[in-house]
């Protein structure tokens, strides 16, 4: 999903912990030494901490237990504030440039920002379409959403949402402002693309690039600047080098290696930033893992990358050749375990995956 | 050194660069509008694997998690939990309810959505097979008027699997349909034939239907299959499927007469799908009213009149001799592209989950006033014309009715066909405004609305439940019970079980000291093998080779399950008194060169049936299943017995032996390559092997570029001019014996033009 955090230092939940523990130890022996004034300024940092946390969103709760090689860290299952509704089938999420958490919260048409440490900050969004039937009038405005799936946060925390069933991609500053929006979904994209009626992009996931977007359509890569002007497309309908079938996840990797999760092909593919296929893994006939349902992708700093694998509810491990190296996950609502997971990111060691059928986002840490 | 390997991935990046520019994998036509004219053949063939492919047929098992099970396959975790189901969820499925375990996976992003696609465009659904909450079947009864029905979902509601049989178990013949169309990649070439893993007999059927059709409707539509008679239905005693004489063809979705062309007054043998010629009926030879040949006898099927939203193009056929316009015929819309008609097609291709429009008619029949005759949107002047013999009876109205033309002097108030065809309450009331009190009292104007109809099809599906536990009626009907708990035990789940919401899990009171010690002994024990119960640890190495973890091989589920009959063996171990033993026969031989497969027929009294066979090979530990794939070579000794769907088994147990010899020789690859094509080479491989199953796998490479596997090859012809291509192949067998060195033939393929 992100190109351009990579490398960002994240301030994880565990240390945050750790300094929280670390400062009532200290209240408590300051206690000791100003009696019952400072007993009251504890207790409110206590009732404060406790609040904190409550408000969260949703720590874990149920410790550190390892499950399958994946370490549960983080736990989101939403805003977790009165009548702001939870995660309803979320599909993406991304880390952002302060470690804030972006998730792309689809069913309910929204993207919800958090802190790193899972505390609901705000959120944005709600339900427009483009592209309505007919007699009926559009309702879209700026920055309504139909369908957000994929999202990815450049370097300046400019957001950009795939905003699947509007056929277009949005783009909003780091506090939710919408900047602009591109194609025009009701204007055909190059040589054509998936859209309704033919119109804009089906888009599933959008990753950044320098100053492209890299956006996948049902068949195709189609490539814009970052100010949305179209460059180039590539790819094609099936299952040879260069095709694709509904692919869902889309990363670039440090050396500048796209790779694709290509859905419906069971397969994830490689390719230069210009389209040249380089690899491919999961191909049947060869050696190489199986996957069921590879949806989300997401490229690591060291060359590893990261899939998805939404049939088998775990998380496949590639090097750089895409040569699977690991598989971790299993299926359940425990921390840690997965239900039909779908998109990724990754910042420093952890991951951030959404736990779609489980209704959250987890943030994860690879611990075989 | 690492020069060296830069170079040689720069060669091989070369290499494939230059074998993606090779008019083998270019478009047709590079500068067509993406990217019509492709081809698909089977979603089957993209999506979904299967590492454990014993029968050789590669394609007919890549089905994804919907069937083409073969022993040790791994799709059953797919879809299935083991130990770890959510206590709100049934059937060891991962969701609340079996709409949320498909609409996991059917979410729009992979092709096609199911549900929710008209609302995200600002649509209303104004009908809806509404799954998890309807339970009464509109026309469901002979009689024509509704039935309740008792489905698999929650509290007995419609769901998904009512109709589509995940497991792909029992289904109808694939057909060409229309949901492709609202793809950029189709077009009037474009044929995808899919099953959409159609229950033969859906739930409550009582009978087996093959092909799509108005007859797979009227599986449970039952008072549909001869009319809309009753008044439960707008079409007053209109035929579906009637046929004239005996032993007539019947038609279906995917045979029907079909209109030739635009503005043909002729008809051909084809598919409803893929074109608006379906939809429409031209005139026959003898004039207004008539049929064509293929026409006579028959009424519509249902998808004629109810399928997806569409414009069937201008018929111009709302024309009235009184009003002197000239009839003429014309389908403008079928042969466009779909893209650039947004309202010549069907709109979403959610038929039958869901439509904008009115009883999932494909257009709207003259209720709204807004539509008049003459605009052509008249679902009835698809096939009628205006031009027919005025009724008996008729002449009285004209005797009141100087205009002479209900329609004329009735526009704008009440229009169309229904002015005479369609009496209802809303029409008289209407007649009221004007007329006064009814002039016809003697005339029956009442349509009856049946209320219960109105459940089934309403506005959407907004508010269906998406958690169990909302539901007091607990599941047990669903697979097992269908019939006999729930009259046993009055539906009173809670007597044994702790919570509404607790369908797996029961406290096993029943079992320990009630009536059915053993009833459940299969289901709970092979799955909850952390239970008290000391029988447990009896039962887990029917999954768990090697001590009890969390995590086991979901290939075993078929160790016990028969897919997918399991859920009807059980079902039928309730209720059937059969007791007629089984018979297994099991087609082994003497010697097997490589792997040896042993397939199972069960017969009970002389007849093919299901149910399910246990085996154990030299000894060994119980397994199930349909089959048997031995590889290691040597004597074995088989030991087998079946159990009928009636709980009946097979004894005395029956028992073979055979060898297994060893197969060291690689298979053979021919292909039939000539050295020059015309247009589209297609070369078929032909590889030969001594082993008893063959060869496996037939891998080639085109151009040196991507390996791929199969055994015919089809290139297509460069835009211009002639390329030129070398075809290395070779096979391996199913003792991993490799045919060495790889074949390479070389051919060239010219535009043909």
């Amino acid at each position: 999903m992100t190109g351009d955090t990579k490398g960002a230092t994240v301030d994880t939940p565990e240390a945050g912990a750790a300094d929280m523990r670390g400062g009532l130890a200290a209240s408590r022996g300051t206690l000791a030494r100003l009696g019952t004034v400072l007993l009251a300024t504890l207790i409110g940092l206590v009732v404060f901490l406790v609040f904190y946390l409550t408000s969260s969103g949703g720590y874990v709760t149920r410790g550190a237990e390892v499950m399958d090689g994946l370490a549960p860290v983080l736990a989101i299952n939403g805003p977790g504030h009165g009548g702001i509704p939870d995660f309803h089938r979320p599909m993406g999420a991304a880390f952002g440039r302060d470690g804030r958490i972006y998730v792309s919260d689809t069913e309910n048409n929204r993207i919800a920002v958090f802190s790193q440490r899972g505390r609901f900050l705000f959120d944005f969004g709600g339900f427009g379409f483009t592209k309505p039937l007919p007699g009926v009038d559009a309702t879209w405005e700026e920055g309504l959403l139909n369908s957000p799936l994929g999202i990815d946060v450049d370097e300046n925390g400019d957001v950009y949402v795939a905003d699947f069933r509007n056929d277009q991609i949005q783009v909003f500053d780091a506090q939710g402002n919408f900047l602009r929006r591109f194609p025009d979904p009701h204007e055909i994209v190059g040589r054509g693309a998936s859209g309704q009626d033919g119109t804009g992009i089906a888009v599933t996931d959008v990753a950044l690039w320098g100053d492209f977007v890299y956006a996948l359509d049902s068949y195709q890569i189609v490539v814009f600047t970052k100010a949305g002007q179209f460059v180039r497309q590539f790819g094609r309908p099936g299952s040879g080098p260069g095709e694709f079938e509904h692919p869902n996840g889309i990363d670039i990797m440090p050396d500048s290696t796209v790779v694709v999760a290509d859905s419906n092909n069971g397969r994830v593919q490689a390719l230069t930033l210009d389209g040249v296929f380089l690899w491919e893994t999961g191909v049947r006939g060869g050696t190489e893992y199986e996957f069921g349902l590879p949806r989300g992708v997401a490229a690591v700093d060291d060359g590893t990358i990261v899939v998805v694998d939404a049939f088998e509810h775990n998380i496949v491990l590639l090097d750089a050749a895409g040569n699977v190296i690991g598989s971790h996950g299993m299926r359940g609502v425990a921390p840690a375990q997965l239900n039909f997971p779908n998109g990724v990111d990754t910042a420093d060691d952890l991951l951030l995956v959404t736990d779609k059928e489980n209704d959250r986002i987890q943030v994860l840490r690879i611990n075989p | 050194m690492r020069v060296v390997q830069i170079g040689a991935i720069g060669l091989v990046a070369a290499a494939v660069l230059l074998a993606c520019e090779t008019g083998a994998l270019a478009y047709p036509n590079p500068d067509a509008t993406y990217p019509r004219g492709v081809f698909r053949t089977d979603c089957a063939d993209c999506h979904g694997r299967e590492s454990h492919d014993t029968t050789g047929s590669v394609a007919a098992t890549r089905k994804g998690p919907h069937g083409g099970y073969n022993m040790g396959t791994s799709k059953c975790g797919t879809c299935h939990y083991f130990h770890l189901a959510p206590l709100d969820g049934f059937r060891l499925l991962p969701g609340a309810t079996i709409q949320a375990v498909c609409e996991s996976c059917h979410d729009g992003t992979g092709g096609v959505g199911v549900y929710g696609a008209i609302e995200a465009r600002g649509g209303t659904v104004r009908a809806a097979h509404r799954v998890e909450i309807a339970t009464v079947v509109p026309g469901g009864d002979e009689g024509g008027g509704p039935s309740g029905g008792v489905f698999s979902g929650l509290g007995n509601t419609l769901t998904c699997s009512d109709c589509h049989s995940p497991h792909d178990w029992q289904t109808i013949a694939p057909f060409v349909g229309d949901r492709m169309r609202s793809e950029p990649t189709s077009d009037t070439v474009y044929a995808l034939a899919t099953n959409r893993l159609l229950k033969q007999r859906p739930t409550g059927s009582e009978t087996t239907v093959t092909a799509y059709g108005a007859a797979w409707c009227a599986s449970c539509h039952r008072g549909r299959a001869t009319g809309h008679g009753d008044g439960s239905g707008l079409m007053q005693a209109h035929p579906v499927m009637a046929v004239e004489g005996e032993g007539a063809d019947e038609y279906t979705y995917d045979r029907l007469p079909v209109v030739v062309g635009v503005e043909s007054t002729e008809t051909m043998i084809g598919a409803l799908g893929q074109s608006n010629r379906g939809y429409v009926m031209p005139e026959g030879a003898d004039g207004p009213g008539s049929r064509t040949p293929l026409q006579q006898g028959r009424g519509p099927l249902c998808q004629q009149c109810h399928e997806d939203a569409r414009d069937i193009g201008p018929s111009e056929r709302g024309t009235n001799p009184m009003l002197g316009a000239e009839q003429t015929f014309a389908v403008s819309v079928y042969s466009s592209p779909v893209s650039a008609e947004s309202t010549g097609n069907p709109e979403f291709h959610v038929f039958p989950h869901e439509s904008s429009a009115e009883r999932f008619l494909v257009r709207p029949v003259e209720s709204s006033h807004e539509v008049t005759v003459t605009a052509g949107h008249a679902l009835c002047l698809n096939c009628h014309s205006l031009l027919h013999e005025l009724p008996e009876g008729f002449d009285e109205c004209l005797g009141c009715h100087d205009a002479g033309d209900p329609i004329d002097i009735h526009a704008g108030t009440v229009t169309g066909c229904e002015a005479c065809h369609l009496p209802g309450e809303p029409r008289t009331a209407e007649c009221g405004s004007c007329h006064g009190t009814d002039p016809h009292a003697e005339v029956d104007h009442t349509l009856t609305l049946v209320p219960d109809t109105m459940d089934f099809f309403t506005d959407s599906h907004l508010g269906r439940p998406r958690t169990a536990w909302l539901v007091d009626t607990v599941d047990c009907g669903i697979g097992c019970h269908a019939d006999d708990l729930v009259t046993a035990h009055g539906s009173e789940c809670l007597t044994c079980h702790p919570a509404t919401w607790d369908t797996y899990e029961p406290d096993k009171g029943c079992q320990q000291s009630g009536c059915h010690v053993a009833y459940h002994g299969d289901a709970f024990v092979s799955h909850d093998p952390y239970a008290s119960n000391p029988l447990a640890r009896d039962y887990c190495d029917s999954c768990h080779t090697a001590g009890v973890g969390a995590l086991l091989d979901p290939g075993f589920c078929l160790n016990c399950h028969v897919v997918p009959a399991a859920t009807t063996a059980l079902a039928s171990r309730f209720s059937s008194v059969e007791a007629t033993p089984p018979v297994t026969v099991a087609d082994v031989q003497v010697s097997y060169v490589g792997p040896a497969y042993i397939s199972f027929a069960i017969t009970v009294d002389g007849e093919a049936a299901d149910g399910r066979t246990y085996r154990r090979l030299d000894g060994g530990r119980l397994m199930a299943g349909p089959g048997v794939f031995v590889s290691e070579p040597g004597v074995h000794s088989l030991e087998f017995w079946s159990e009928s769907l009636s709980g009946v088994y097979e004894s005395p147990s029956r028992t073979a032996t055979f060898t297994v010899v060893p197969d060291t020789l690689a298979p053979v690859t021919t292909s039939n390559v000539r050295s020059s094509y015309e247009a589209t080479a297609t070369v078929v491989l032909g590889p030969t092997d001594d082993g008893y199953l063959g060869s496996r796998y037939t891998y080639y490479r085109l151009n040196g570029g991507a390996l791929r596997y199969g055994t015919v090859i089809e290139v297509p012809p460069p835009v211009s001019g002639m390329e030129t291509y070398n075809l290395e192949f070779w096979s391996e067998d199913w003792s991993g014996n490799v045919e060495f060195p790889p074949k390479t033939v070389f051919f060239t393929v010219s535009s043909g033009t």
